[in-house]
């Protein structure tokens, strides 16, 4: 899924092996010290995954971008105080949800994940609807993961979001509670109901 | 599947999940587009390439100052913005922090010297003006005017009269003349002195010079006791002065001072005296006499060997002398005598000749008041009695600065006496 990193960035990398693919962490220390290929390795590993995890969540491929754009944008700025105290993606998964959180109280004063929580499969539905995921515009050997998508584009909002921190950031449940702000439990009873519901859809397809 | 509390699937299962999802999105022909990758990049390059030139000016100037970090601050930000979050340390450069504590220790600090300044600027301030003045020192230390009539001590009123004095002094030289106290204070004590003379015995030939003032005469000692007895009265209302040497001086002074104004008085009479006129006979008030007239004349300096009343001799004795032997004068203190320094005094013969009379135990020679291992023993009973543990006394008040101040005044007036009887003893 990583792609590996340059061969220019081992050198500038402080502590970093050549044989071993350098951490994210290390990446961005170096990039901190002025090493710009180090930034560029850890932006062709980490992009795609934050990226899906915006797409999936706001089902807009533009905005995603944007989005997308402005969480890189705060990396680069706040990339000479970042301290390696946690996983960087971490770090970079928990500006990705903040910036969501934005541009929903923003966009969507009145439809934001929270309150699809307590209506969720109507907007779920309507967004889904909305979304160029649908199974009949797929081809026969898509249909299955179309359908997965879709079947995902239906979680409510909370769920889909700990279940796209799980499987796109790789994130432990603890992890996605401290992304999302919200306690241990709840994350991992948010995670057990997408999961459950996304196991349905498999089950039915297969 | 849909209980909340159901237990996870198992790690087999979560990775179907995920890896199904994985294979989904990798058939997902939606990417992101290569114009956000251009742009991020390139303000990372950017943001790199000022981290790099920050870091080698860094290695460049070993040491950054205060001023150069305002001017490049910028470097080590984002997008040329200084971010608010960050304190800034060029700013803050000449300021301390505000969580810093040391401004605690420097308040306090203050505070201490204020309190401090303010207690010397009271105990300056506090106390009668005659205490002040004394304080001030200079012109209170000078020698008061005498009466012109020495022996033959006259009453206020009758040595107000004119008629004795060939020409009273110019009221420019007494203006002039340092005034050692104000003319209400002074007058009233100038004419207790005058009045309480005459009860002075007069035995010539007689002088009880005492032992703190060995080779000096007895006129040296009555012009002494004559002064410092007017010092002592000035200085009576506040000084309850510890019976030092001057003050046992003082008070062996009355036997000799008659017998040395007796002969002055014989032989200079008042009218010898015209240039400077004596304050007592001439002046209405006789606090702005001249002081200056100590060595006018031999007749004149005679004059002013006034014996010092007895009135004034007992008030010159200040009351905080209560050694064994010595007679204890009661006096309770002024209400002015705000200034007075409690200090120490000794305690009363014990019944036996110990040391002191506070004792509960029976205290003589052969056993002690108080011995160096006895002490916790002999305080059994009585914890913190207060007399054992303090030397402070109610009522062991004296005013040292007064003390200090007669003694002093006691001092020149020695020396002064001693030119003057030298002069009339050569002439």
């Amino acid at each position: 899924v990583h792609p590996p990193a340059p061969a220019g960035a081992a050198g500038i990398i402080p502590k970093m092996d050549t044989e071993v693919a350098p951490t994210d962490e290390m990446l961005m220390q170096a990039f901190a010290a002025g090493d710009a290929r180090a930034f560029e390795t850890l932006y062709d590993r980490n992009l795609p995954a934050v990226w899906r995890y915006v797409l999936r969540s706001v089902h807009d491929a533009a905005l995603a971008d944007e989005l997308v754009q402005d969480v890189w944008f705060s990396i680069v700025r706040q990339a000479p105080r970042y301290q390696p105290r946690a996983r960087f993606r971490t770090w970079l998964f928990t500006l990705a949800h903040h910036r969501m959180v934005d541009h929903f109280r923003t966009h969507h004063p009145h439809a934001s994940l929270d309150a699809a929580t307590e209506d969720g499969a109507s907007l779920a539905d309507t967004l889904a609807a909305d979304s160029d995921f649908g199974p009949l515009r797929q081809l026969q050997s898509r249909e299955q993961a179309q359908a997965l998508l879709d079947a995902l584009a239906a979680l409510p909002a909370v769920q889909r979001e700990a279940f796209l921190l799980q499987a796109e950031g790789a994130l432990t449940v603890a992890d996605i509670a401290a992304t999302t702000g919200v306690p241990v439990e709840t994350a991992r009873s948010r995670l057990r109901y997408a999961r459950a519901t996304l196991r349905q859809t498999l089950e039915g397809l297969l | 599947v849909n209980r909340p509390n159901a237990p996870l699937p198992r790690r087999e299962a979560t990775d179907e999940l995920v890896r199904r999802y994985h294979e989904a999105s990798a058939q997902d022909p939606a990417r992101p587009s290569p114009a956000l990758r251009e742009a991020v990049l390139a303000q990372a390059r950017a943001a790199a390439a000022r981290s790099a030139s920050t870091a080698e000016d860094a290695e460049s100037s070993p040491e950054k100052t205060p001023e150069w970090i305002a001017n490049n601050d910028h470097l080590t930000l984002g997008y040329g913005q200084k971010s608010s979050n960050i304190p800034n340390q060029a700013t803050n450069s000449g300021h301390h922090a505000a969580n810093d504590a040391s401004w605690r220790l420097r308040a306090v600090a203050s505070v201490a010297v204020l309190g401090l300044a303010t207690l010397l600027f009271l105990q300056f301030e506090r106390g009668t003006p005659d205490e002040r003045e004394l304080t001030s020192g200079g012109p209170a230390l000078a020698p008061p005017a005498l009466p012109s009539r020495p022996g033959k001590a006259e009453s206020a009123d009758t040595a107000s009269a004119p008629a004795p004095l060939p020409e009273p002094a110019p009221a420019s030289v007494l203006r002039n003349t340092p005034t050692p106290m104000g003319p209400g204070a002074a007058e009233p004590q100038r004419a207790r002195a005058v009045q309480a003379a005459p009860a002075a015995p007069a035995s010539p030939g007689k002088s009880a010079v005492p032992a703190t003032l060995p080779g000096e005469s007895g006129n040296v000692v009555a012009g002494v006791s004559k002064d410092a007895g007017s010092i002592a009265d000035r200085a009576a209302p506040s000084a309850t002065a510890d019976a030092g040497p001057t003050n046992r001086a003082l008070k062996a002074a009355p036997p000799a001072t008659a017998p040395i104004a007796e002969p002055a008085a014989a032989a200079a009479p008042a009218p010898a005296t015209p240039p400077t006129a004596s304050l007592g006979a001439a002046a209405p008030a006789p606090s702005t006499a001249p002081a200056r007239t100590l060595d006018a004349s031999p007749a004149e300096s005679r004059a002013r060997l006034v014996p010092m009343p007895a009135a004034a001799q007992e008030r010159a004795v200040t009351t905080g002398s209560r050694r064994s032997g010595d007679k204890r004068i009661a006096r309770q203190p002024a209400p002015a005598d705000r200034s007075a320094v409690r200090i120490a005094g000794s305690r009363a013969p014990g019944p036996e000749g110990g040391r002191g009379g506070e004792c509960n135990r029976p205290c003589g020679p052969d056993r002690p008041h108080r011995r160096p291992g006895q002490q916790r023993r002999h305080l059994q009973g009585r914890r913190f009695p207060g007399r054992h543990r303090s030397r402070l006394g109610r009522g062991d008040r004296v005013n040292l600065k007064g003390s200090f101040l007669v003694g002093q005044a006691v001092a020149r007036e020695m020396a002064a006496a001693g030119r003057i009887q030298r002069r009339a003893s050569s002439t």
